[in-house]
Parts: C-alpha cells; sequence; structure tokens
C-alpha cells in the first residue's frame, strides 16, 4: 500500500480485561460515548472502557467497522445487522449492556429487536423458561392480573 | 449410552438457562427499551413472570397495539381489545408516548371499530407529546372518521400515518414544526392540500399521498405543495371514474421542491403534473397513469419536463404510450437518465422514446402483470419464418437511437410473453453496438420448448461482438 502524506489517526481502546485495540479514529467515533471523551479532550492515547471486556470488543469493533463504509447499500446493511444478530441469548446481552454503555443507538436497537423477537407471541411460563425469571407471585395474585388485561393472554403460541 | 445421552441432554438444558438467565442483570431502562419493540399484547404478557416485571409495561413509550382479522371474527375479542386499549391508555404511568401504532386490517365484511373509541385515543395519544402518530385502521366508505384538529397542532409530532381512506377537514391553523413523515389516505379531497398547509409543515421530508375520493363540490382541484425539505413525493391519485362516480374532476398537481430525490406517481385521474425542482436534485422517479393521459399532448409534455433530469425512470401502465405520443422532434431530452425499466405494454414507441435517453446504460423489461398461466397470454413465437406480422414491427423501423451505438450495455427481460417481445429482443440485438449481457428470464410454463426458443434467439444477428445472451 502507498503511504501518504496524512497518516490515519488511530486511538487506542483498552478493554476491562486490559487488552489493547488500535482502530482508526473514524470507526471508534461512531460511538458517541468514545466520541464525547475524544472532543472533551479527556482521553489521553489511551482510553479506558471498564464496562466491556476484549470479547465483547472485538464483535463491536466488527459492527462498526462496516458500519462506517458509506459505500455499503442499505439493503446490504440491513443483512449484515441480520446476520450479526444470530448470536447466543448471552452474548447479545453481553453487547446490549456495552452498546448501551458506549452510546451506539443501532446497535442498541438491533440486539434488543433480537431478545423482543424471541418473546413475541410467547407465554409467560416460557419467558419465565428461557430467561430463568423465577416466578414470585402467589397464584390468586397472577389469576389477579391475567383477568384484568385478559386481551393480552388470548391466542398464545404453543410452546 | 443411555446414561451419556441423559447427560447431554441435561448439558445442553443448562446451557440455554444461562444463556437467557442474563436478562435479570439487565437495568428496568434496558428491559424497557427491549419491551418497546414488541406489540403490546406480547409487553402485558411479562406482567405475570415475576414481581419486577409487575409494572414495567406502564412505563413503555411505545404503543402498539394491532388485531388480526381472524381476532375480529368474534364480538367478545374485539370488545376485550377495545378494553384493553382503554386500560393501557387510562393506567400508563409514563405522560409522554414515543410511538402510537394502531393497526387493523379487517374485510370490509367484518364489524368495524367503534369511531368514537378510535377518536379519543387518537386524542389522549396526542396529548401524551407523541412523536410517531400510526393509525393503519380499514374502516368503511360510508363511516366517515373525522381526524381530531388536535392533531394538526401537535408540535412533537414527527410522524403521522392516517389509513385506511379517513376524511381529513383540514383545520385553519395547522403548525406540525417537527414533522418529517407524512402520509395519509383519504377520501373527499377539495382543495385541503395547499401552500397554507404546507407552510405549517417546515420539516417535511417524507410525504405519501392516497386520494379515493375527490370532494363533489370543487370540480377544479389544486394539490399545490411547497416544501423546501421534501425529499420524497409518492403521489397515488386513484379517484376512479366508475359509475356510481360519474364527476370527471381537473386535477393540477403542483410539486415545488429544490431537494426533492425521488416521485412516485399512480395516477388514473390524468392530473396535470407541474414539478419545480431547481437544483434538479432529482434522482428517480417511478410513474404510472392511465390510458387516457396521453389525450392532452400539454399535459404530457409539462409532466415528462418536470422529471427530465433524473437518473433512474421506471414506466408502468400506459405511461410508455403517453411518453411516446410526444411530439418526435424532441423538447427535451433525458440527459441524465442511465436506467430505465418498463412494464410491457405499449413499447410502441419504445424506439422514439430511446431516441431522447443519450446516455442510456441499462433497460429493464418486466412483465408486471404476473401472469403465470399460459391460457393467459399470448404465445411466444417459436417458429422459425421471420413473421413480422406482430402488432408492432420492430424490425422495419428506421430509427436506431444513439444510446443503442454508444452507451446500452445491459438489457434485462423478465418472465417473457408474446410474439412483440421476440421482435423487440430481434431489434435489441441488431441495433445495439455495445451491448455487453443481454438477460431473458422465461415464464415456467415454457419448460419443454426453452431450448427450442434458446435456438431461435441466438440465431438472431447482433450488432455488438461482446454480447452475451443468458436465458434463466
Amino acid at each position: 500500500m502507498a503511504t501518504t502524506t496524512t497518516e490515519t489517526k488511530m486511538l487506542t481502546l483498552c478493554t476491562s480485561d486490559k487488552q489493547q485495540f488500535q482502530i482508526e479514529e473514524t470507526i471508534a467515533l461512531q460511538a458517541v460515548t468514545i466520541r464525547n471523551m475524544v472532543e472533551d479532550e479527556c482521553a489521553s492515547n489511551v482510553i479506558p472502557l471498564p464496562n466491556v471486556n476484549s470479547k465483547i470488543m472485538i464483535q463491536i469493533i466488527e459492527y462498526l467497522k462496516k458500519h462506517v463504509d458509506s459505500s455499503v447499500s442499505k439493503e446490504d446493511m440491513e443483512k449484515f445487522d441480520s446476520a450479526f444478530v444470530e448470536k447466543k441469548l448471552s452474548e447479545i446481552f453481553d453487547i446490549i449492556l456495552a452498546a448501551n454503555y458506549l452510546n451506539i443507538k443501532n446497535l442498541l436497537d438491533i440486539c434488543c429487536q433480537r431478545v423482543a423477537d424471541v418473546m413475541k407471541n410467547k407465554s409467560p411460563e416460557w419467558v419465565r423458561r428461557t430467561f430463568n425469571i423465577v416466578n414470585d407471585f402467589t397464584a390468586e395474585e397472577e389469576a389477579k392480573i391475567r383477568k384484568e388485561h385478559e386481551w393480552a393472554f388470548e391466542g398464545v403460541d404453543e410452546d | 449410552m443411555r446414561e451419556t445421552e441423559g447427560k447431554q441432554e441435561k448439558s445442553t438444558k443448562m446451557e440455554i438457562d444461562q444463556e437467557g438467565s442474563r436478562i435479570n442483570s439487565l437495568p428496568d431502562s434496558l428491559l424497557l427499551h427491549i419491551l418497546s419493540f414488541l406489540e403490546m399484547k406480547y409487553v402485558m404478557r411479562t406482567s405475570v413472570v415475576s414481581k419486577r416485571w409487575k409494572d414495567l409495561w406502564a412505563s413503555v413509550p411505545n404503543l402498539i397495539f394491532s388485531l388480526s382479522k381472524s381476532d375480529v371474527r368474534s364480538e367478545p375479542l374485539l370488545r376485550k381489545f377495545m378494553d384493553f386499549v382503554d386500560r393501557v391508555l387510562l393506567l400508563r404511568d409514563s405522560t409522554t408516548i414515543q410511538k402510537f401504532s394502531l393497526a387493523h386490517r379487517r374485510e370490509w365484511w367484518e364489524r368495524p371499530f367503534n369511531l368514537n373509541h378510535i377518536n379519543s385515543w387518537v386524542c389522549t395519544v396526542t396529548k401524551c407529546n407523541v412523536e410517531h402518530h400510526i393509525v393503519d385502521v380499514y374502516l368503511a366508505d360510508y363511516e366517515l372518521f373525522n381526524v381530531p384538529s388536535s392533531l394538526f397542532t401537535c408540535k412533537s409530532l414527527v410522524e403521522l400515518c392516517l389509513a385506511d381512506q379517513v376524511f381529513i377537514d383540514f383545520p385553519s391553523s395547522i403548525y406540525l414544526p417537527n414533522l418529517k413523515t407524512l402520509k395519509f389516505s383519504m377520501i373527499g379531497l377539495g382543495d385541503g392540500l395547499n401552500q397554507r398547509l404546507f407552510s405549517g409543515l417546515p420539516r417535511l421530508e417524507n410525504l405519501s399521498i392516497h386520494v379515493h375520493s375527490f370532494s363533489d363540490e370543487d370540480m377544479d382541484i389544486l394539490i399545490d405543495i411547497f416544501a423546501p425539505k421534501l425529499r420524497e413525493v409518492r403521489m397515488f391519485l386513484i379517484a376512479g371514474k366508475a359509475d356510481y362516480y360519474p364527476n370527471v374532476h381537473n386535477v393540477k398537481v403542483l410539486i415545488d421542491s429544490p431537494m426533492l430525490e425521488y416521485l412516485l406517481i399512480d395516477d388514473i385521474c390524468d392530473a396535470l403534473y407541474s414539478i419545480k425542482n431547481k437544483s434538479s436534485s432529482l434522482v428517480k422517479a417511478q410513474i404510472e397513469v392511465g390510458p387516457d393521459f396521453s389525450l392532452d399532448a400539454g399535459r404530457v409534455l409539462e409532466t415528462f419536463k418536470g422529471v427530465s433530469q433524473v437518473k433512474h425512470m421506471e414506466l408502468f401502465g400506459s405511461t410508455m404510450r403517453a411518453l411516446g405520443s410526444v411530439d418526435g422532434n424532441a423538447l427535451f431530452t433525458f440527459r441524465n437518465l442511465t436506467h430505465l425499466g418498463l412494464s410491457y405494454d405499449n413499447l410502441l414507441k419504445l424506439p422514439e422514446a430511446l431516441q431522447r435517453m443519450p446516455i442510456l446504460e441499462s433497460l429493464d423489461v418486466c412483465n408486471w402483470t404476473g401472469k403465470e398461466d399460459r391460457s393467459e397470454v399470448e404465445d411466444i413465437d417459436l417458429s422459425d419464418d421471420d413473421d413480422l406480422s406482430g402488432e408492432f414491427n420492430w424490425l422495419q423501423s428506421e430509427i436506431v437511437p444513439s444510446c443503442l451505438v454508444t452507451h446500452l450495455r445491459v438489457v434485462r427481460f423478465d418472465t417473457f410473453e408474446g410474439k412483440n417481445d421476440v421482435q423487440l429482443v430481434k431489434y435489441l440485438l441488431k441495433n445495439s453496438k455495445v451491448l455487453g449481457k443481454m438477460t431473458i428470464s422465461l415464464p415456467c410454463y415454457l419448460s419443454g420448448e426453452k431450448k427450442k426458443f434458446h435456438e431461435k434467439i441466438l440465431k438472431f444477428p447482433t450488432g455488438s461482438k461482446t454480447c452475451q445472451v443468458q436465458f434463466s
């Protein structure tokens, strides 16, 4: 590759497990939290991200690299996004927490949409089992809530 | 052996449990974000999973309600649904609503909503600083849903979609300073779509209008759109001239928008379109007009002049006939047009039309009627002789548009039909000097005879040395 006089500006991100990632500034600045740190000049050479581990950071960088590319068509970007969220739920939740902390709106949205799609038309029992949620209602309490919003419990999918 | 299988099963189940259990470590704000992508029905179901989830629904900013066709058939279910929406609006504790969406697609014979209910829902939601207001409810023709006027001064509104077939009596004072998207499908349009309305929508970018009927009082209808930030316009003037609707209106549409990028016209009212786009930002146009559109040459000329700077154009219905009807001594050229899409109808004047497109690179001809049964269509001519008895005789045409000589590289036929198309293929192959690729997708009913057809096409003389013909 030919070297140009203007070098691409790089940023170093340091994750919770002390791994360092060198990435182009334009890629990193899509995360509003990083942009604010750079703009406020409170970031020195290395930007600490104590809430994100390296395993998640690698995936987030993959996402940011794709989304910085303005030549990708809207359709292809949607295809990339839907393939990107085909992950285990535990990973999706980690990315949700990281995207929320880093303030990357679209990434947060597509991951939350993925979880919402899993819950769609499922019974409360299925939701409890899938997400390991402990039912702390008494039978009477639960029946009362169900009665209040009867329509919501019509036509539940088979588990 | 049995034991190992059991263990494996157990470990996968454990994995699933651990996979999902991470949700419990999310703060409420993120649970709400997840719930905001769900219909309210499913949101409400989560209120019984545990005490932590019990009241989350009340803070979800998006209220999405939908009633499917099967739900409506039963009267008690419809009543339960109405109660549900009423209770959600009454009992939720957050004061702002980001998005309200009500969808109810029903068959005409099925029981409709009580309009008073919808009206009160719309008013309640409007008071909650709603940003996205989407009411997609199929109402029968005889019921007029009067859009509450409070909706037209809702300062928070970003998106407003009103369908299907609502009656809108535009109030005298309209001010929606943040509105970017406006879509509606209305009946009884008078002179309401005028500059006064659009001056109250300073940030409008995306406009989509379906007009199903015009007002009986006004015979001259003027739609006057002046919007400085408008980028996309979709105009569906589909008020038919049926027996029960004898009035023929004289409709004029003015669009003045310096930033317009995309325009769709679907017209069966033979309206005159006058499009001003000072900075020539218009890139793509899709046009469909009825058979009588071309009766008035002035109308055709004015309409096409307004879109003559586009790069990408698709013409449906009788639009090609209209374009071809303009006097051959071209008064304007499509100087930027590189892509043209056409439906099979009315290709009679195609060579004349191509003459006005000097840099056309790709041409798509598609069978948009979607006929699949062989009995419905004219047979493709598979005989070897040069039968030139088709309706239009392409091979006899002496016109060779300059774009065929210098620019046209890609031609695509999507689902072939009739002998005219064979002649068009012959004409294009013979006269295109720089054609690189022609793709022809044949209808499935032709299965056994495909090979014969391929052979016939491949025998045609080609004007381009590099041309490849592909069949699919």
